[in-house]
């Protein structure tokens, strides 16, 4: 599956669209702590890819990268064929401006496993910050806008409500509504059921879903709920260690594993 | 009774200076905290350390010494400066270190994912912090902000050492005239309270508003 063309503009995929991200060969340490050690990746427009995994694989940290609120150390990451974080300037990779980096930060949204709501702003706020901050949208139309997202993930009651009068499900709810205001060209979803209840994880997922079979909506989704992963994904990827190991289609990845390390990995899982 | 009523112009004169210096140096101290303190934070190692270094003499140093050595060391070194702007750098140099500290402790003590998720929607540095970062620190800035106001306002007076006629000396210079010593310390003491009770006050005031969305 390792393809090494880079800056991805090749037609493929389930949504027939282009590749909206390529990793290459990405590397990443913690001082001494090599996270992640060559990953490979690539997510077509429109898809959804689930990343699985167990913990300390490096699934947040490649998501945190390819927001780049984390520098890498090594490899390449483009997103929509341009490359994340850095300008290559005669072989060298040279860091980019703050305001280009913010740019292209507005285009991949991210919903946090801890929410990360702006806990002094109401739920509407919450939303309409970055269309008026970042997109300059004027004031009335990025709140009209906000309001129907809030109204799309079921919030349409909680408009000024502050994030502390919420649960953990519907402050997550608003961060998804947040990351799709920014009309992303990709959404990371970093663990966003992990911290909730598990009566909450239901509401959450359904909202996923819907977002998923909107089409669309590209979604890269770091998470522990296989039955979503089976569900909802286009692909399944499997990391282990700090690397890809595997990836497939769900049903085939599932009922099919190829390595051991994803038995093991699949049956802890199904064991519980 | 009759002396104060002779005397009150003068002592009003002097506590006009008292609220003038403390409004001079708590707007400056802040000013130089929120840079020093966002600089302690976020800044390259040079500017943290210089910093740094500022806010630990500061800390180790009483007033009064930072009074001494600014007032008569700017002359020194050939600076021509009159004992006013003196003596108001010189207690916004103190202020602007503890200020610092303030504000450092502050805004580093709001969780890192408010920076992440305000980054993640596109926002550069400084919008982050006047949109995201900021508006959750001031709440926590209030309360020991507070309490450094009072004590520069209290620390005025130390000014009347180097021959400012803020409210302290004018009493004085009043007491020595009339030789009433008693009534006119518990009046300049009276005077002094209000002023730092009603900016507590003011502090309470504050706090509970910037609170509003608990």
């Amino acid at each position: 599956m390792i393809e090494t063309e880079p800056k991805g503009q090749m037609p493929g995929g389930p949504g027939g669209g282009k590749n909206i991200i390529v990793i290459e060969d990405l590397q990443k340490r913690f001082g001494h702590l090599e996270v992640l050690k060559g990953v490979d990746l690539k997510v077509d427009q429109g898809e959804v890819v689930v990343v699985i995994g167990p913990s300390g694989s490096g699934k947040t940290t490649m998501l945190r990268c390819i927001n780049f609120l984390e520098e890498y150390n090594g490899g390449r990451i483009y997103v929509d064929g341009e490359l994340v974080g850095y300008r290559e300037k005669g072989g060298k990779l040279v860091r980019r401006s703050e305001g280009e980096i913010a740019r292209m930060r507005a285009d991949v949204a991210m919903v946090f496993q801890s929410f990360n709501l702006f806990p002094h702003m109401t739920a509407l706020e919450n939303v309409a910050l970055g269309p008026i901050q970042v997109r300059k949208v004027p004031k009335d139309q990025a709140y009209e806008k906000a309001k129907a997202l809030l109204a799309r993930v079921g919030l349409a009651d909680k408009l000024d409500s502050y994030p502390s009068k919420l649960s953990g499900g519907q402050q997550q709810r608003v961060g998804i509504a947040r990351a799709l205001a920014m009309e992303p060209k990709i959404i990371l979803f970093d663990e966003v059921t992990s911290a909730l209840d598990p009566e909450l994880v239901g509401e959450v997922l359904a909202v996923m879903k819907q977002l998923a079979q909107s089409h669309g909506v590209t979604m890269l989704v770091v998470t522990h709920e296989m039955m979503f992963a089976r569900e909802v994904a286009n692909r399944v990827v499997f990391m282990d260690g700090g690397k890809v190991v595997e990836e497939g289609k769900p049903e085939e990845l599932f009922s099919n594993p190829q390595t051991e390390r994803l038995r093991t990995f699949l049956k802890r899982f199904f064991e519980h | 009774m009759q002396a104060i009523l002779d005397n009150w112009p003068l002592l009003i004169d002097g506590l006009v200076v008292t609220i003038e210096i403390s409004i001079y140096v708590i707007v400056f101290g802040t000013l130089i905290g929120l840079v020093g303190g966002l600089s302690l934070l976020y800044g390259g190692s040079v500017l943290r350390g210089l910093f740094r270094a500022y806010v630990d003499i500061i800390r180790g140093l009483p007033l009064l010494v930072t009074i001494f050595l600014i007032f008569y060391g700017i002359p020194a070194v050939g600076i021509p400066m009159d004992k006013f702007p003196a003596a108001v750098l010189a207690l916004s140099f103190f202020a602007g270190g503890h200020m610092s500290e303030i504000i450092r402790g502050a805004v580093g003590s709001i969780p890192k994912g408010q920076m992440d998720a305000a980054a993640s929607i596109g926002l550069t540095f400084f919008p982050r912090l006047r949109y995201v970062i900021l508006p959750q620190a001031i709440r926590r800035i209030v309360p020991p902000w507070v309490n450094l106001c009072v004590e520069l306002i209290k620390g005025t007076s130390l000014v009347s050492l180097v021959s400012i006629t803020d409210l302290l000396l004018s009493a004085q210079q009043i007491l020595e005239r009339t030789a009433q010593p008693i009534p006119f310390y518990i009046l300049t003491a009276a005077i002094y309270f209000v002023l730092c009770y009603s900016m507590a006050t003011l502090g309470g005031r504050l706090e509970k508003r910037f609170a509003y969305y608990d």
